[in-house]
């Protein structure tokens, strides 16, 4: 089993890609599955985005972000010390809405819905907690 | 974020490379704004450059599909690949565009 890694960023914009690049590197180098960690770096990019844009009182904030990534699976915890907000219970946006009806906005927490197998999230010592994770789909091939 | 732009028979292809994310949206809504209120509502977006998107890059195409309906124009996307293109469907925008496997059967579309 992978061991667990913590990663600090500042709750800026600016910060997120260079996190991702280097858990995305970590993934390859650990073997993870590619459509995993394309998957993982998608939700942690939107559940980031959302801190910052949302969550997170000021730029000099921390964002914690512990993670796991083994061959077969991934996991991460985005810990904030933001006003607490549970992002799931935001509704689901109408994805069979024609152009005309569509409005800009909910898609990030939609796709961290539908691609993860477990979305947690919790309030718990003045930190907004959320938990992801998701395992390969196994390949019929080799059961 | 780079984004190539070409013009062919009346036709605007540009062609981003790298990622469309929350640091490059704004970038490339504004260029392809400005291509559309330029009076340019023939669009091509060639994806094959394109190595991620993200639902604020997701926001970007929406804006930008709005405006070319309301210029009474036409967009096309082409040669997505397979990452970008699971993307645009769970958020439902192969409903909202017409996608190509290339370039050119994008450009004969609009």
């Amino acid at each position: 089993m992978g061991a667990e890694r913590t990663a600090r960023i500042r709750a800026a914009g600016e910060e997120i890609r260079s996190l991702l690049d280097g858990i995305e590197a970590e993934g390859r180098a650990a073997g993870v599955a590619e459509a995993l960690l394309s998957d993982l770096r998608l939700c942690l990019d939107e559940l980031l985005v959302n801190v910052v844009n949302h969550g997170a009182p000021a730029p000099e904030a921390e964002i914690t972000v512990h993670y796991r990534l083994e061959p077969d699976a991934v996991a991460a915890e985005i810990v904030d010390a933001g006003p607490a907000f549970d992002p799931l219970s935001l509704p689901d946006p109408d994805v069979d809405a024609p152009l005309d009806a569509r409005v800009p906005g909910g898609l990030g927490i939609y796709f961290v819905r539908r691609l993860m197998d477990e979305v947690v999230y919790e309030r718990r010592d003045a930190f907004n907690r959320l938990r992801l994770a998701k395992r390969a789909v196994a390949d019929p091939a080799t059961i | 974020m780079n984004l190539q732009q070409e013009s062919q028979n009346g036709v605007v292809i540009v062609t981003p490379n790298g990622r469309l994310d929350i640091s490059s949206a704004k970038l490339v809504e504004d260029s392809l704004i400005g291509i559309i209120d330029r009076g340019h509502t023939r669009l091509v977006l060639d994806l094959s450059q394109l190595d991620y998107i993200s639902s604020a890059g997701l926001r970007t195409l929406l804006v930008v599909a709005k405006r070319v309906e309301a210029a009474k124009g036409k967009i096309a996307l082409a040669a997505l690949k397979p990452n970008v293109r699971e993307v645009l469907e769970v958020g439902g925008f192969d409903r909202i565009f017409a996608i190509h496997p290339d370039r050119a059967a994008a450009q004969a579309a609009v």
